[in-house]
């Protein structure tokens, strides 16, 4: 357990390091240890077949997380575990979503989601997004992988 | 709720669709996947005859990739392997590669182990023994970063000093041994991140020999067993053949040197705990397990970040426009050596030189690339060299343009559309764990080097890739190094 905790810290602050220091610090509230009350957020991710897999995770967790610690089974999904080596943690979210992220994808991320299939506009990587408050409802768009599309 | 009914029935009906039009391709035999013809009577020397010899084996490929396309099946000593050139074939490969994906060895390496039952580090490992050590140096390596940079960028500062006291005292311009000394930068980085500290204020003659000493161990290994490629090791050695013993004898030296290293800076230095040693004891790792991993990583990191970088500056002393353009990119703040352009420059490197030129996974379970069946265990390998200079994947796809890779717009676009093409680190769970310290180390040496010196290219005839276990230059790579500001205060330089 310690060991998902500190790799959910790890991958947030690793990111905001690529971050101008003002953006580092506003980002720092989302990643510090959890205050007493673990405010929850509510995630809906949508299948490229349509179905709506509800969930939940704290604020600070990124996507992945949530993915991970409720054991939503996306094939594939977080192959590398938010070291940016991989693009299976892709989802798709609506626009005013995208726009209303904190941070725009560093470089690292839009290399690997040049990488990724069905590639929208909108695309961002599922380890890269730490949740906060103002996102509760969020839905997001799980694209097929090639795995889907095989069977 | 009728319009609820219609949704689904309509959502029903379009999946049911989608799955006809899924199933309408016909799948092809993989036997059907075109390819040089196999001779079982000739046994291994079918490998000799249709691969030829190693060091050109990338344009072998090549060539064969002109002949039968993007996708060709040929058997590598009784292994089915499918080499794959179009970008979107390449991805395939790492969307099957599966929860535990196992790469190739060279055969030569695999015998060696085997031979004197030695376990060795991430390279070796596979299934969740490789899954948990990985996991483990995946926190220090590729997730927080931090840690590395002072380091890095302590030993490139030193770099920069030898370089000045070497061209002041020989009054030349060329470096007669550059690739000696970058390769003394490259071991002593990683050594430095292991102490976390600098080893060169600890040091002294003999530890100085003894790094020597591994720069040409590992020199020595890559040179045997690319020697060793088109030999089976297991007669190599039975008929006492000396490229063989002298793999054996530089392998089992790597390995005592990695020992006798790993000692020095245990029991005689002052380790810190922002180094690489105790990050990995504080995870219970034994001294063992550190002293496998720790060689391992050595010898993937050593010459592939040296030989990337005699790429890149022999591309860049090539361009004076371009070294312009990229010295002024470079700020003097230090710990912000963040360059669009030097990123971009080792990316476009990279594609035209990918010094691991052949990627490859054994498929996890049956899969479909390009049409066809592809049966589980089957080696895929991508050919980065004939993808990386497709000119369908890359306009001008010959020549040096970091720019192609600089991203603007809202979106950050940049111009290339098949960036999957060029993987040099591959992608994915098993790639490569030292990609982000390598980019920084490069990203450091080039940026300070650029700093102080205009560079320029001395090699008379065109300097072509070839092939020795890694993708190196076929010719010394020769570059004048002149002080850019002749009147600059030197840096503070440890020696």
């Amino acid at each position: 357990m310690i060991r998902i905790i500190n790799s959910r810290i790890i991958s947030c602050v690793s990111k905001q390091l690529t971050k101008p220091i003002g953006a580092q610090l506003s980002r720092s509230l989302c990643t510090n240890v959890p205050k007493p009350q673990k405010e929850e957020v509510q995630v809906t991710f949508v299948r490229a077949n349509g179905e709506r897999v509800q969930s939940k995770g704290k604020v600070g967790d990124s996507l992945l997380d949530v993915v991970v610690n409720n054991s939503l089974d996306f094939d594939g999904f977080g192959a590398c575990e938010g070291t940016l080596t991989c693009s299976t943690c892709h989802l798709i979210l609506s626009q005013a979503d995208y726009d209303k992220l904190p941070d725009k994808p560093s470089d690292e991320e839009l290399d690997m989601l040049d990488l990724a299939y069905d590639l929208a506009d909108t695309s961002r990587l599922g380890c890269q997004i730490c949740l906060e408050k103002s996102m509760n409802g969020l839905e997001v768009k799980v694209p097929a992988t090639v795995n889907d599309a095989r069977s | 709720m009728s319009w609820k009914i219609l949704s689904q029935i309509s959502r029903f009906a379009s999946t049911a669709t989608q799955n006809v039009t899924k199933s309408a391709p016909k799948i092809l035999d993989f036997k059907q996947i075109p390819g040089p013809k196999y001779y079982p009577i000739l046994g291994s020397l079918n490998d000799f005859i249709q691969l030829g010899k190693n060091e050109r084996l990338h344009l072998t490929v090549d060539e064969m990739h002109q002949k039968y396309g993007n996708i060709f099946r040929i058997r590598i000593e009784s292994i089915d392997a499918v080499f794959l050139s179009s970008a979107d074939y390449i991805r395939s490969i790492f969307a099957y590669e599966g929860k535990y994906p196992k790469h190739p060895i060279p055969p030569a390496w695999l015998y060696f182990n085997e031979k004197f039952n030695i376990q060795r580090g991430l390279i070796f490992m596979n299934d969740e023994e490789w899954l948990q050590h990985r996991q483990i140096m995946n926190t220090f390596l590729l997730k927080d970063m931090k840690w590395t940079e002072s380091l890095i960028e302590m030993t490139c500062d030193n770099f920069i000093g030898k370089l000045k006291r070497i061209l002041d005292s020989e009054d030349a311009t060329v470096v007669e041994n550059l690739e000696d000394e970058l390769y003394l930068w490259s071991i002593y980085s990683i050594l430095n991140l292991m102490l976390g500290s600098s080893t060169s204020q600890q040091s002294d003659r003999e530890f100085d020999a003894t790094v020597w000493e591994f720069v040409t161990i590992v020199k020595q290994i890559f040179d045997s067993s690319s020697k060793l490629m088109s030999i089976p090791p297991r007669f190599a050695d039975k008929i006492h053949m000396k490229v063989y013993k002298d793999f054996e004898n530089a392998a089992q030296k790597s390995i005592s040197i990695s020992r006798r290293l790993i000692s020095i800076l245990s029991n005689d230095m002052q380790s810190s705990e922002n180094g690489l040693l105790q990050k990995m004891r504080s995870q219970h790792l034994s001294e063992d397990m550190i002293v496998r991993i720790f060689s391992d990583l050595i010898i993937a990191a050593g010459d592939t970040t040296v030989t990337t970088l005699q790429w890149m500056l022999h591309s860049i002393a090539k361009d004076s426009q371009l070294q312009d353009k990229l010295r002024k990119t470079i700020t003097d703040e230090p710990g912000n050596l963040e360059s669009p352009l030097i990123r971009a420059s080792l990316r476009e490197s990279l594609r035209l030189y990918p010094i691991a030129p052949f990627v490859g996974r054994f498929i996890e379970n049956d899969a479909t690339i390009g049409g066809y069946g592809i049966p589980k265990g089957v080696l895929t390998i991508a050919s980065l060299y004939t993808s990386g200079r497709d000119p369908m994947n890359f306009t001008d796809s010959h020549k040096f343009i970091p720019d192609r890779w600089l991203r603007n717009g809202d979106q950050g676009e940049h111009k290339v559309f098949k960036s999957h093409a060029t993987l040099p680190f591959a992608m994915g769970s098993r790639s490569c764990v030292g990609k982000k310290i390598a980019s920084y180390q490069i990203h450091c040496l080039i940026s300070k080097i650029l700093k102080e010196f205009t560079l320029e290219s001395k090699n008379k005839e065109d300097v072509n890739f070839k092939l020795k276990l890694i993708g190196v230059p076929d010719k010394k790579i020769l570059i004048a190094f002149r002080t850019t500001m002749p009147f600059t205060i030197d840096v503070n330089v440890n020696p």
